[in-house]
């Protein structure tokens, strides 16, 4: 805090340290973004093959017009810095070999919406049960609980998720038929809910066994002892002090599995042939057809790093301790 | 140590077990304990001869895998009602402790920097156990807190009220967790080693902030140390414990200038001081304390003790009182006995000690 007034003469407008704080993290986000870009953009261009999948029949002549065509033939830092340019302004290129000539928002659009959707569902969803089974398998140590959160937080650690789809759809959709097993557009609520479940199930268990042992560290801290000691019920102690120092560090382990979620949707949709980013990203790969592969790659960068960015500041919001290191800086 | 005495805390034959893969460590074994009102009790042994778990039985506060064999603890205390009560603690349930804790029985713990809850500001911490035990809201509680503060010695309590406690230094922690205990004028307070978390300058102004306050305020302490220059300058009364079990007990100038038991006189020797030569070594106690997974025969000291008796290894000693306020376990004070001195080493440092003592007391 005292820096902040020091650097007032220096440089203009004082900042309350959180603005100081989230500014410095939105910045260092978006050189993070250029930087993956970058990287990215390099690859795609050292990568072998093109995007004229039938380069063979085409005459030398043909495949240096269309290069022309497409601005290929021009070397790749201009590329990139005219690509980033054109995305400054919302343009994000047209596709070269899956649907010719289309604009790539067009492409995107529809499917950002499903696999957001599918993807914040699952995240909710096994955060919030997470949670809420750590928790309770915390309290009630060693109980049955416990041993039941145990159980299904091992299996959902250790099943990968597409096994966890195939039971699911075995079980709840060719059994019993109460979902359907693969996509459909007529029913667009009720075929996300086994995908939905199938990805939730990794974050779940995760979270759930985080929470687990960490409640039950704090639950046994000094802190508890004392706070125990001026003669506070079990339940106010648990909603005052332990809640939120768990959730703290659970907080922590969020990011990895927003990772996780997005990996999960790529598998998820082959399993379900659910048409979202994901097995459009693979197919653009496949094909080379850059400037999708390059959104594409774009859009789950931002997500990730958006979400991180959330987390950090999450983070200044419940602990007082990095609230003031924050400052500081 | 007036006539009218009065006992707050009455603990006999108590007996605390723990659960372990390889069967039963009897940590506390058939302990005594008696606590006047406006009294300092100090409890001295070395690491795992269960001090700590004896004063924690008195709180309530027990582990999981923590069996209570057997044993009372009766404390008095003046209730809201201003009629006294007696109950006995190792038989309240959860429920009725938390009515005592914080209220009626507080406690200050070991490491101040692990002790308050990180994510919460000092008044916060300070108000919860006041608004839990008193009527007093807003305004009142807040002056509460400040005047709490100012008890123990926090300047600017304003400020510090709205801080977090990884603003505070360690001894301002420590001052905030005894602010806390005293937050509800308890009867009796127990400090498990209030000190030894905390550097040497830090450890002395802390002791002098509870012997003040014992004084001012008229509570009860029950005091947990390994140390015995810290037991010297707070205590009216002082057990030396070993092995779950009080070996001697009696007053401070009874353990310190008459001590009778073995293993007393082991620890007043193996105890640092500024006016020992330079080439005296510093005396140790050989050996390691008893393994409490097996049952002791005899004397727990006696395979560390170079006085033992032959019947030290095969029966336990009982009480000898030396006089109305002190007694030892141990044979060497049977009338039977051969005549045992203590080392005169110890003999010199004793009278070099009283010879200082005037003004350490």
């Amino acid at each position: 805090m005292k820096l902040s007034s020091k650097g007032e003469g220096r440089n203009g407008p004082r900042l309350s340290p959180m603005a100081r704080y989230i500014l410095k993290r939105v910045v260092i986000a978006l050189v993070t973004l250029f930087v993956i870009m970058f990287v990215l953009f390099m690859l795609l261009s050292f990568m072998p093959g093109s995007p004229f999948n039938n380069e063979d029949k085409l005459t030398p002549d043909q495949i240096a017009a269309l290069r022309a065509h497409y601005g290929l033939d021009k070397p790749v830092i201009e590329r990139f810095f005219l690509y980033v340019w054109n995305m400054l302004h919302g343009d994000f290129g047209v596709s070269y070999s899956i649907m010719t000539n289309m604009p790539i928002s067009q492409m995107v659009g529809p499917r950002i919406a499903l696999t957001l959707t599918i993807g914040l569902e699952a995240g909710i969803l096994g955060a919030v049960v997470g949670v809420v089974l750590g928790i309770v398998a915390a309290l009630r140590e060693r109980s049955v609980w416990d041993t039941f959160a145990t159980i299904l937080a091992v299996i959902g650690v250790s099943l990968p998720s597409f096994v966890v789809a195939l039971f699911l759809s075995y079980f709840l959709g060719f059994q019993l038929k109460l979902f359907p097993i693969l996509y459909s557009t007529a029913q667009p609520t009720i075929s996300t809910v086994l995908p939905v479940l199938a990805l939730a199930m990794f974050p779940m268990a995760s979270v759930e066994r985080y929470t687990r042992s960490e409640m039950i560290s704090i639950m046994n801290s000094d802190f508890m002892l004392l706070a125990s000691s001026k003669g506070v019920s079990k339940t106010k102690l648990v909603l005052r002090h332990a809640l939120r120092n768990t959730l703290i560090s659970v907080i922590t382990v969020l990011v990895p599995l927003l990772v996780s979620l997005m990996s999960g949707s790529l598998v998820m949709e082959k399993v379900f042939s659910i048409p979202g980013l994901g097995s459009l990203y693979i197919q653009a790969i496949q094909q080379n057809d850059y400037n999708v592969v390059l959104t594409i790659s774009f859009i789950y960068s931002v997500m990730f790093i958006l979400a991180m960015l959330l987390v950090d500041i999450a983070y200044v919001v419940i602990d007082p301790r990095i609230r003031i290191a924050g400052g500081k800086d | 140590m007036t006539s009218e005495r009065k006992r707050i805390l009455k603990i006999r034959d108590l007996r605390v077990s723990f659960k372990t893969a390889n069967g039963l460590v009897h940590a506390v074994r058939g302990v005594d304990l008696d606590v006047y009102r406006g009294e300092t009790v100090a409890i001295v042994g070395e690491s795992g001869s269960g001090k700590s778990v004896t004063a924690k039985q008195v709180m309530g506060i027990r582990t999981r895998n923590e069996v209570v064999e057997s044993g009372t603890a009766e404390f008095t205390y003046v209730g809201s009602d201003g009629a006294e009560h007696t109950v006995d603690l190792m038989s309240l349930s959860d429920k009725e402790m938390v009515g005592l804790k914080g209220n009626h029985i507080a406690m200050v713990f070991q490491d101040p920097l692990t002790s308050l809850d990180p994510t919460m500001t000092i008044e916060r911490q300070l108000a919860e156990g006041i608004r839990e035990h008193t009527d007093l809201t807003g305004s009142d509680l807040h002056a509460r807190c400040v005047e709490l503060l100012e008890l123990v010695g926090i300047t600017e309590p304003e400020a510090r009220l709205k801080s977090y406690p990884h603003q505070l230094s360690g001894g301002m922690r420590q001052r905030v967790v005894i602010a806390i205990a005293l937050s509800c004028d308890p009867d009796l307070l127990i400090c498990d080693e209030p000190t030894t978390a905390l550097d040497v300058t830090i450890q002395a102004r802390i002791l002098d902030l509870i012997i003040e306050l014992q004084r001012k305020l008229g509570i009860s302490v029950i005091f947990i140390t390994h140390n015995l220059g810290v037991v010297a300058k707070v205590a009216d009364y002082v057990n030396v414990m070993y092995a779950g079990k009080i070996v001697e007990a009696g007053t401070t100038e009874d353990v310190f200038f008459d001590p009778r038991h073995p293993y007393t006189w082991g620890l007043l020797s193996s105890m640092p001081s500024v006016s020992a030569s330079r080439e005296e070594r510093l005396f140790t106690i050989k050996g390691n304390p008893p393994n409490l997974l097996n049952e002791i025969v005899g004397d727990a000291f006696a395979p560390r003790n170079p006085f033992a008796l032959e019947i030290d290894f095969v029966k336990e000693p009982p009480r000898f009182e030396v006089n109305d306020h002190h007694w030892a376990a141990t044979w060497l004070l049977d009338p039977r006995a051969p005549k045992v001195e203590m080392p005169a080493q110890l003999r010199s440092r004793i009278a070099q000690m009283r010879q200082d003592g005037g003004e350490a007391r």
